[in-house]
């Protein structure tokens, strides 16, 4: 890349075209500090980093800027933005120059993922809403079955006057159904009033990553509506992913949704649930003080409800496995390392350059000394367990609701996937 | 010379230029040898050669003398007056017995910390090389001390402060007959004003102690004896010394004290 | 003068050194001054600091004589814990209403012993350490604090925590405690009118605080600290005494780092847009001072976007940081600090490739910017001025102390960012302009200082006292002071030895005053810093106490000693008593001297009719004295002609052409065109000129405003080919043909062409601004043209920065090229050719511009032979040299001579006028007296006895001070007082040794060296 420049005119037409989209994205601002340079783990990745892509843009290198891969290694993770003394937002810039690739020329597994998600009015993986709720219903027949403790538990699918509402991650219904149930115990447990949505449960958004406006909005559009004309839900309640989250945080405000409903992630809940005593968790089973760490999204923590909901997910972990027993990781909370995972990564095809960059997660994940990472998103989970595997670590990635159920009790034998050996067994 | 030799270096500052050169040399705490000892004038022409003298006299190894660069001196040309003085009270000294280097005439602004702090370094390591007073010079220790007391009479008396004082007069408007000297012609009168002034006062100095003939005094001064002959018999006619009986063929003379 | 009713005081508002400073000036050209300060002793943010740069002097050690000679001035009423109300009247007559907090102690019977406070019971943080020592309820701000009187802080007080809270008070463990019954819990607030012609606002700033920030967890990290925080643990006074030592463990850090623009520069942590000024030279500083203070190696780096090292001997200062202390300069800006087990943090940053680099430091230093003092919107309120978004007093770059309100005057940080010697300059601006329209009223206000008479030590035996200062570290932690001052006793004549941290502070003054009486001394010696500085001090002191000022002596034991040999105590102690005895013996034979005064000429010579020139003319003949201006040109004008705007935007013709027509036609003013200097001769208040015009006249004071000029240059094509312009072209360009200009498609601005190279190594400091100005004015008139700025740092200091901003929102492109990769300039096909490679891309860019503009330094010319002429310095690059960098820096040291604007160093024309300003109030202060006292230490001494009238020494007199006389005893010589400097060129001379100098006498001379090799 070392090739010159020839530079008389300036004409910076991908520049001009995304600040007319984003006037506040102040991409002129640049100082060239390198801030962003030194806080992005996508740093190197294709020779880039955000600085140099910013600095192509601004000196309207167009065709060069369209042509690298990079805009897909970058998760949009915001934390370049945190650190920009001019507020230049790069992760815009990125999220646009996507939005200019033609769309078939876009990572082929987050366009099919988007597409699916329309076409199946449901989810990413394409399960029809009425697949979902036979899924659903089925699964939780079972569980009333086989586990006496919960022969009263039930899981809805658009049930009209609930409190609460729901959305699922898709890989749930999918390919491993066994791990919807933890949290529905949980949501017994408490005797939440909840419901799935009917349709647009998917808890996931590729026409997000996919740069698709369209899209995108009409999935949280169709999800809003669908709330508050069909369920009259007072709250949505964001499973634990962070896309997911984002999509519908910023999507909401960004497509100017008019809603009635308020929206809450899982974890907030989980803290106040617990804070009310309503579950009644506890450490005392972690008597050979296992350490436990944490990945709080970026897309639910630094980009959308900041360090409250960080500090939310310390209390639930520290309720969970012990004060003592929780390590965190530095930096943390909204000045956490993106894992890597997200912004659509996993899903395209640069997966060299994917775990390069997950190195930073795997490096701060094995200086804690950890045998279990948990992290309240789908994206954090997958890549946190494959670069692990990729990078030879010896840690265990678990979503919160098992660590809450195995805290009360109540996991059951095929709700374990992913806990390690030690606890494989534990509580039954 | 022995490594734990920390020579006595004496620094005549003036107050304009190298003093405030020191201090600038202080606040940039630029480092230089612990030796010297900061005597503060106003201008370097203040310097007395009589003092110059004194600082050998009273054991310095060296003695360096710091003023404003020439052209720049703050009272106009107080410099170039000190250096005529310097090189006079040099020729004396050195002619005395003092290692030349001993004695150093430089300059430094107010802005030259760093020249400032060179300079005395330099001067140190030269003084560190010579050793103490007395060691690398014509005569040692106290014969050298006697023989510079001589050589501060003669930069005391009237002569070569005349000579000295007059020197610019002389070198531009010429003397009251109109006479123009070269500055070459003036330094050889100097010199030989010097050495008539070093040893009428090394023959007072001797006949203070106690009377002598004409040849004894030659040989022990290592003046040729006609010379010294030459010199008692002015200091007679002058009313500094007066015979004092003839021992042998020799007459002796003594010493009357100071007329004026 | 039109105005007669006008009040001759004025009001300063703000201790800090620009108030200081100011208050002098007024209370020296005739003024009585009103002093408020809101905190309980003035000093201000300079007291806190520990070195300044670029001298590494020591801040405390400047700043002292002034405070102290602040804090007795017989003009200056200081008032402290005071604060303004509210404001009524105008300019000439205002009335200002204060508010006066009590201080619950008495001023008139606290002698500042300190029982109080170790007696009181509680602690709360203190201040003045920035928070990292514990202060009592009970206190002084700092231990040299001006006044030295105890403050209760109600807030803090048991006592008054009781009361407040509606309970019975307690303790009072001061009051039971205090001897002097200086203690009193009925203190009330007053409210006190004081009227007033002027008023000056000099409040400060207030450092950016950087708590709330999760990248850099100043909060969290303990050894994250502020460069206030680093100033106070660098300072004797401060928290570890002076050790450089982390805070979380005491352990000597061996790597430091700084972290540059926190607070500055920002829009996203804060909403500081413009750029501190200050905080590149002061992490220099900070990390060569730390660098030289540690005793184990240490590695400082500081991370950085631009350097900005634009003043005066600033960017030799950095490299002499980094090429000989070997500061690692990194230009990065962190993202995040971390923390390591043992409190050490590591920094993980991108270096200017790109390559991602992980270092681990020992400590943080966050160079805080500086922000508005947090008074400023309640002081606008109050006086009614106005204020810029960032709560900065507005103020015009023609009238650049003036507020918007007129008689209401701005100076230092209070209207933006600024060093201590930019501060000062606005501080006697201000003075200057404060004090133009109450001309009619000088000296109707002031009073004259009475000492006590003079004891008559005649016949007495010397009686020497010997004061040893530590200086606070500077002399104490090199020099064995104990040591020093047991030695003294054994000297002769000594009868008493006291050591001290501060000499110089005001409760040493005063006590040593004590000490003169109670052992009866006669001689005294302060073994300290430079006489060059404090001499005057001290002196002040012996006549307070009834002694002959001249009966002193200093030994400079810092400067000379301490300082310069901070590798070998052993030896320095040993030099610092050879000195000491050097003093003492010189001390023996000093006689008191009588003071002699001479009458001066009232008028001013300013040399150069620049802007510079101007102003300070105009300003000295309103206020009624005579001027001449110089010119060697045929029109008055100098460079301002050929300049558009200010960065402020406004139109310099006008204000040129104005200011002309207004100096043409004062009445006061004699300007001489086409005129060079033949000769001056003379002194303070009696110069006299002849020009090469033949004119000849007399003056009091000269001022120096030859200003300085764009360079030559043959770089890039410049002279070759017509389209490669210098700036000032471009300018013109833009104004007389601004159609040819708007049709380029794009061009191209070169900066640092003949700047910061090996032969010139200093800043130009107008390019940047200049550059980014007529490059958003190309954009202006085409907002197509590309645009594109090569520079080395952007130096765009202040609220410049803004303009910064401004043109890379427009899309003007800054490219950064290094000293060994500038651009290349070429011609190909007879289109110009620009080659330069992107510093973040670090590919080659290749240009071809219409028209190509160089940034070329600014030189100074002809100041060796003005130089040689007044016999005042120039420094290597030819700039005049002030008499001090920081607190003098429109003096020269000779007395009666001033230099200002660009003849001093580059600058923009706010600056040049501000400076301008203030070296006509400075010139005000010889020209306002009636008479002048004249130092007796110059003049000679004759005893007529021993001369003979041989008048070899009136020969070589270089001032025509002596003369022969015909006297009954013969011819003598004779002593013009008036005409005498004291060079002792005739006492060198005389063979007869009749003739001497006061003070330098041959005994004394003489007594120095036996006293050197006694021991």
């Amino acid at each position: 890349m070392s090739q010159s420049i020839e530079l008389t005119e300036l004409r910076c037409e991908l520049k001009k075209k995304v600040m007319e989209l984003v006037p506040d994205a102040n991409l002129n601002s640049c100082l060239t500090c390198g801030a962003c340079t030194s806080g992005c783990p996508a740093t190197g990745q294709f020779d880039l980093d955000p600085r140099k892509f910013l600095r192509m843009v601004l000196l309207g290198l167009d065709e060069e800027v369209m042509k690298t891969p990079w805009v897909w290694v970058c998760t949009i993770c915001y934390r370049c933005y945190s650190a920009c003394p001019m507020k230049v937002d790069i992760p815009q810039l990125v999220y646009n120059v996507r939005a200019s690739w033609p769309r078939e020329e876009r990572p082929k597994g987050i366009r099919l993922s988007c597409d699916y998600h329309i076409s199946s009015n449901g989810s990413a993986m394409g399960a029809k809403p009425e697949d979902f709720k036979f899924c659903v219903e089925d699964v939780a027949e079972e569980v009333r079955e086989t586990q006496p403790a919960f022969k009263d538990l039930q899981a809805f699918v658009g049930r009209k006057g609930a409190e609460l509402c729901l959305n699922e991650n898709s890989r749930g219904p999918v390919t491993e159904p066994d791990e919807m149930v933890p949290l529905w115990k949980i949501l017994h447990t408490v005797g939440a009033d909840w419901t799935y949505p009917a349709i647009m449960w998917g808890g996931e958004n590729y026409c997000m990553f996919l740069a698709d406006d369209k899209n995108w909005e009409h999935i949280v559009r169709t999800l809003a509506e669908h709330i508050d004309n069909d369920l009259g839900c007072k709250v949505l309640i964001n499973t634990e992913c962070g896309h997911s989250f984002y999509s519908i945080w910023a999507g909401l405000q960004r497509f100017n949704i008019p809603h009635k409903f308020e929206f809450k992630s899982i974890v907030e809940y989980y803290a106040q649930w617990i804070r009310e005593g309503k579950l009644r968790v506890n450490s005392d089973w972690n008597v050979d003080n296992i350490k436990f760490t944490t990945q709080g999204p970026c897309m639910l923590v630094r980009k959308s409800l900041g360090d409250p909901v960080a500090e939310d997910l310390r209390f639930v972990m520290k309720s969970l496995v012990g004060e003592e027993n929780f390590v965190d990781m530095y930096p943390n909370r909204s000045n956490n390392f993106c894992c890597g995972g997200g912004g659509g990564a996993l899903q395209a095809p640069y997966n060299e350059q994917r775990r390069a960059y997950g190195k930073i997660k795997f490096d701060q994940i094995m200086a804690t000394g950890a045998q279990y990472v948990a992290v309240p998103c789908h994206n954090c989970h997958a890549q946190i367990e494959d670069i692990c595997e990729f990078h030879g670590g010896h840690y265990h990635t678990i979503h919160l609701w098992t660590l809450i159920c195995l805290s009360l009790g109540v996991l059951g034998e095929n709700e374990r996937t992913y806990l390690g050996p030690d606890l494989a067994e534990f509580g039954l | 010379m022995t490594e734990d030799f920390y020579p006595r270096i004496l620094v005549f500052c003036c107050n304009w230029c190298s003093y405030a050169g020191a201090d600038l040399a202080g606040v940039s705490r630029i480092q230089y040898p612990a030796t010297g000892r900061i005597i503060r004038g106003m201008c370097s022409g203040r310097v007395d050669p009589t003092l110059i003298a004194d600082a050998f006299i009273y054991g310095a190894d060296g003695f360096l003398i710091l003023g404003c660069h020439f052209g720049d001196c703050h009272y106009i040309d107080g410099n170039y007056k000190a250096q005529e003085k310097i090189d006079m009270a040099h020729e004396a000294l050195v002619y005395a017995g003092l290692n030349p280097d001993r004695l150093e005439f430089n300059q430094a602004s107010a802005a030259e910390g760093q020249r400032f702090a060179d300079l005395n370094t330099e001067f140190h390591e030269r003084i560190q090389k010579l050793g103490p007073l007395g060691s690398a010079d014509k005569y040692p220790l106290p014969e050298l001390t006697e023989r510079l007391k001589i050589a501060q009479k003669a930069l005391a008396g009237p002569k070569l402060r005349w000579v000295v004082g007059k020197k610019s007069v002389f070198t531009n408007g010429g003397n009251k007959y109109g006479e123009v000297f070269t500055q070459h012609e003036i330094n050889r009168t100097l010199s030989g004003i010097i050495i008539d002034e070093m040893a009428t006062h090394s023959i007072i100095a001797a006949l203070e102690k106690k009377p002598a003939a004409v040849k004894d005094l030659a040989k022990e001064l290592e003046i040729p004896p006609p010379d010294t002959l030459k010199y008692v018999l002015a200091l007679n006619r002058r009313g500094f010394v007066e015979m004092d009986g003839v021992e042998g063929t020799s007459p002796m003379y003594k010493y009357k004290g100071e007329q004026s | 003068m039109e105005k007669a009713n006008v009040t001759g005081s004025v009001m300063v508002v703000g201790g800090g050194i620009g108030g200081i400073q100011a208050a002098l000036d007024l209370a020296d050209t005739g003024f009585y001054v009103h002093m408020v300060e809101k905190s309980p002793a003035i000093g201000g943010v300079m007291a806190a600091l520990d070195k300044t740069f670029p001298t590494n002097d020591c801040s405390m050690c400047i700043l002292s004589p002034k405070l102290v000679e602040c804090g007795r001035h017989i003009n200056i009423n200081l008032m402290t814990l005071t604060e303004i109300e509210s404001i009524s009247g105008e300019e000439g007559n205002f009335t200002v209403k204060l508010k006066k907090h009590p201080r619950y102690v008495d001023m008139d019977k606290c002698v500042g012993c300190g029982v109080c406070a170790s007696k009181c019971p509680k602690k709360v943080p203190n201040e003045y350490n920035e928070g990292l020592t514990k202060r009592k309820a009970i206190y002084v701000p700092y231990s040299q604090a001006v006044p030295l009187k105890y403050t209760i802080d109600r807030d803090a007080c048991l006592y008054f925590k009781a009361i407040d809270a509606g309970k019975k008070g307690k303790c009072k463990a001061c009051e039971k405690f205090c001897e002097n019954d200086a203690i009193n819990f009925d203190d009330k607030e007053e409210i006190i009118e004081v009227n007033v012609g002027s008023i000056i606002l000099a409040p400060g700033f207030s450092a950016f605080d950087p708590s709330g920030d999760s990248l850099y967890q100043y909060t969290n990290f303990k050894n994250v600290v502020t460069s206030m925080d680093f100033e106070r643990i660098l300072g004797a006074t401060g928290p570890t005494d002076g050790h450089l030592v982390r805070l979380s463990d005491h352990k000597e850090p061996q790597k430091i780092a700084w972290i540059q623009c926190v607070g500055s520069r920002d829009i996203h942590h804060c909403d500081n847009t413009y750029c501190s000024a200050v905080c590149c030279m002061y992490a220099i500083k900070e990390a060569v001072i730390a660098a030289e203070h540690s005793k184990i190696p240490l590695d400082c780096a500081i991370f950085y976007m631009d350097m900005r090292t634009y003043g005066k001997d600033f960017d030799k200062y950095y490299e002499r940081a980094e090429k000989e202390i070997g500061i690692r300069f990194i230009r990065s800006r962190i993202h995040t600090i971390l923390e390591l087990e043992d409190g050490s943090l590591s920094i993980r940053y991108a270096d200017e490739q790109g390559n991602i680099k992980h270092e681990d430091f020992d400590m943080v230093v966050l160079s805080i910017g500086l922000e508005a003092s947090r008074d400023a919107p309640e002081l606008a309120k109050k006086t009614g001025i106005t204020l810029d978004k960032n709560n900065f007093a507005v103020t015009s770059c023609f009238s650049p102390v003036s507020a918007s309100v007129p008689g209401i005057y701005a100076a230092g940080c209070f209207q933006g960012p600024k060093d201590i010697p930019y501060s000062v300059m606005e501080a006697s601006a201000a003075a200057a302009a404060a004090s133009t329209s109450l001309a009619p009223a000088r000296g109707t206000l002031t009073k004259t200082k009475e000492f006590p008479a003079e004891k008559d030590v005649s016949g007495e035996e010397p009686r020497v006292g010997v004061f040893v200062c530590n200086c606070g570290i500077n002399i104490g932690s090199i020099v064995n002071v104990p040591e020093v001052a047991e030695f003294a006793k054994t000297l002769p004549n000594v009868v008493y030895v006291e050591d001290n941290l501060f000499t110089c502070s005001q409760d040493t003054q005063e006590k040593m005053a004590e000490v003169f009486k109670k052992e009866n001394l006669n001689r005294v010696v302060v073994a300290a810093c430079t006489p060059r500085t404090h001499e005057p001090l001290f002196q002040e002191t012996l006549k307070a106490s009834g002694l002959n000022k001249h009966l002193f002596e200093q030994a400079n034991i810092r400067d000379h000693c301490s300082w310069v040999h901070q590798k070998e105590p052993e030896l320095a102690t040993e030099k610092a008593k050879d000195l000491v005895a050097m003093a003492v013996a010189k001390v023996a034979l000093v006689k008191p001297l009588e003071p002699v005064t001479i009458g001066l000429t009232p008028a001013a010579l300013i040399i150069g009719g620049g802007v510079a020139g101007m102003v300070s003319g105009l300003t000295i003949a309103k206020q009624g004295f005579k001027v001449h201006i110089v010119e060697k040109k045929d029109r008055l004008g100098g460079h301002a002609l050929d300049l558009r705007k200010s960065f402020k935007g406004e139109t310099v013709k006008t204000f040129t052409d104005d200011l002309i027509k207004e100096v043409t036609e004062h009445e006061n003013i004699s300007v001489h065109l086409n005129a060079e200097l033949e000769d001056v001769s003379g002194f303070v208040g009696n110069f006299k000129t002849k020009l090469t015009t033949g004119k000849e006249f007399e003056h009091g004071v000269i001022i120096v405003s030859t200003g300085a000029g764009p360079s030559d240059t043959r770089e890039y094509l410049y002279g070759k080919n017509p389209n490669v312009l210098k700036w000032f072209d471009l300018d013109k360009k833009i104004t007389d043909e601004p159609e040819t200009v708007k049709a380029a498609r794009a061009a191209v601005i070169i900066n640092c062409v003949g700047s910061r190279d090996d032969q010139r190594p200093y800043c130009s400091k107008i390019c940047c601004t200049h550059a980014i100005e007529n490059a958003i004015d190309l954009k202006a008139l085409n907002p197509d043209m590309s645009v594109y700025i090569l520079y080395r740092d952007i130096r765009t200091y202040g609220t410049r920065e803004e303009l910064y901003q401004e043109a890379r929102a427009k899309g003007i492109i800054f490219i950064r090229y290094d000293l060994d990769n500038k651009p290349v300039v070429k011609e190909v096909d007879g289109r110009l050719n620009v080659t330069v490679t992107d510093h973040v891309l670090g590919r080659p860019i290749t240009i071809e511009p219409d028209f190509i503009t160089l940034q070329t330094a600014i030189v100074p010319k002809g100041h060796e032979k003005l130089s040689r002429m007044l016999k005042v310095p120039i420094n290597a690059e030819k700039f005049f040299l002030e008499a001090h960098m920081k607190l003098r820096p429109v003096d020269f040291s000779t007395d009666g001579m001033f230099v200002c604007g660009m003849a001093h160093y580059p600058k923009p024309i706010e600056e040049a006028i501000t400076q301008a300003q203030a070296a006509a109030v400075r010139a005000m202060g010889v020209l306002s007296k009636e008479a002048l006292a004249i130092e007796p230490i110059v003049a000679a001494f004759i005893d007529r006895n021993a001369c003979r009238g041989c008048g070899l020494c009136v020969a070589l007199c270089p001032y025509k001070a002596l003369d022969i006389e015909e006297t009954e005893e013969g011819r003598k010589v004779k002593l013009i007082t008036a005409a005498c400097k004291g060079c002792g060129v005739c006492a060198a001379t005389c063979y007869r040794h009749a003739i001497t100098i006061n003070s330098f006498t041959d005994d004394q001379f003489a007594n120095q060296i036996e006293a050197r090799f006694a021991a």
